[in-house]
């Protein structure tokens, strides 16, 4: 019974678990052993969580454990994508099919960018805005994962957002950006 | 409105919060001010592509390891623990406590003998009253016959002392309610 109840919240929190560890440390065999842990602590951790606290309290051992790994690591600005390939693999599949080749390729620069900046923000910042700009999770989920208030999360996030415009005013002087 | 309150609002315009007399102020600052609108465009823009970032696919390998780690048969937990596990995953630390508490109240008022009392002459004494009285009484028996003992050697020897007198006196006064019927 246990497992497959276990089974059902692995399928259902992967994805999720997998994404936020992939941003937060921009490498891939960390993504996988930071998702491979935060299930095995689940494993043995399942009979005494509340099932009404489940999501927060994954969001927050995989919060925890990406700050571990980052802080072992000690994360530099650098791409951490395996090979070129499978760097253009993920970003050529978002929405620009209407773009000219040469904005495309300014577009896929940019978002290059700003995943290497996001890993610059400080490590509250850079979760909160991962949570909510990339993972689309409501305000109160990443308030009861980070144990903020609903406005200390509104707060760190904005300043992430201006942090990651402020790095990226580059880009913007270009004219083929502004739409 | 200057550039600073526009700036301490950007973040609650972009979200939508801001009700319409304000929304529409920002709108007219935005038309003046070139600066703040190149600003908020490119705040709008880092957004736009935050959200266009993809949301990866958690690799399968990843999955089946994990489900290599874990034990395959499942132990058979008592039906007892089960209905426990679930009921302490739903309260909280507090309400547990304060059923404990509840439960041991209860425990003691119900099963707590206290101390037994008995009826004596239409007043209740307790154990512990009655215990000191005997023990009084053994006493008390024990300087009459003493004294007893000593006033028929007085009889004998046909001489009262004053070692004799008072002890008498003592003991007729404690004994004089009882003597009375008291």
């Amino acid at each position: 019974m246990k497992q497959k109840q276990f089974k059902k919240i692995v399928n259902k929190y992967k994805d999720i678990i997998y994404n936020q560890a992939f941003y937060f440390t921009r490498n891939k065999e960390d993504a996988e052993d930071i998702t491979q842990e935060v299930f095995i602590k689940l494993w043995h951790h399942l009979n005494n969580i509340k099932l009404t606290s489940l999501k927060a309290w994954i969001l927050k051992v995989t919060r925890n454990l990406c700050v571990d790994y980052s802080r072992r690591k000690k994360e530099h600005i650098s791409i951490s994508f395996n090979n070129n390939e499978q760097k253009s693999s993920i970003l050529e599949t978002l929405p620009d099919e209407h773009s000219s080749p040469e904005k495309k390729a300014i577009n896929i620069d940019l978002k290059e960018h700003i995943t290497r900046v996001i890993n610059h923000l400080p490590e509250k910042i850079r979760t909160i805005v991962i949570m909510r700009d990339i993972q689309d999770l409501k305000y109160e989920t990443i308030a009861e994962t980070m144990e903020l208030p609903l406005n200390s999360v509104k707060t760190y996030l904005h300043r992430g957002r201006k942090i990651l415009s402020k790095n990226l005013s580059t880009y913007y002087k270009n004219d083929f950006l502004r739409e | 409105m200057t550039c600073q309150e526009f700036n301490n609002l950007m973040f609650d315009y972009t979200e939508g919060h801001l009700p319409s007399k304000q929304s529409k102020a920002i709108e007219a600052h935005l038309q003046q001010c070139h600066k703040c609108k190149i600003a908020f465009s490119q705040y709008k823009d880092i957004i736009q592509k935050l959200h266009q970032l993809p949301n990866l696919k958690c690799p399968d390998t990843v999955v089946e390891k994990v489900f290599n780690s874990i034990p395959i048969t499942d132990t058979k937990i008592p039906l007892s623990t089960k209905i426990y596990q679930s009921i302490s995953r739903r309260l909280s630390w507090k309400i547990r406590f304060a059923m404990g508490v509840a439960v041991v109240i209860f425990c003691i008022l119900v099963f707590y003998p206290g101390q037994e009392k008995i009826e004596y002459d239409q007043q209740i004494f307790t154990t512990e009253e009655i215990e000191k009285a005997k023990k009084d009484a053994e006493l008390a028996l024990g300087y009459f016959h003493y004294y007893v003992a000593k006033t028929e050697q007085v009889i004998e020897n046909q001489v009262i002392t004053n070692s004799l007198i008072k002890p008498i006196t003592t003991i007729k006064k404690a004994l004089k309610p009882s003597l009375n019927g008291g």
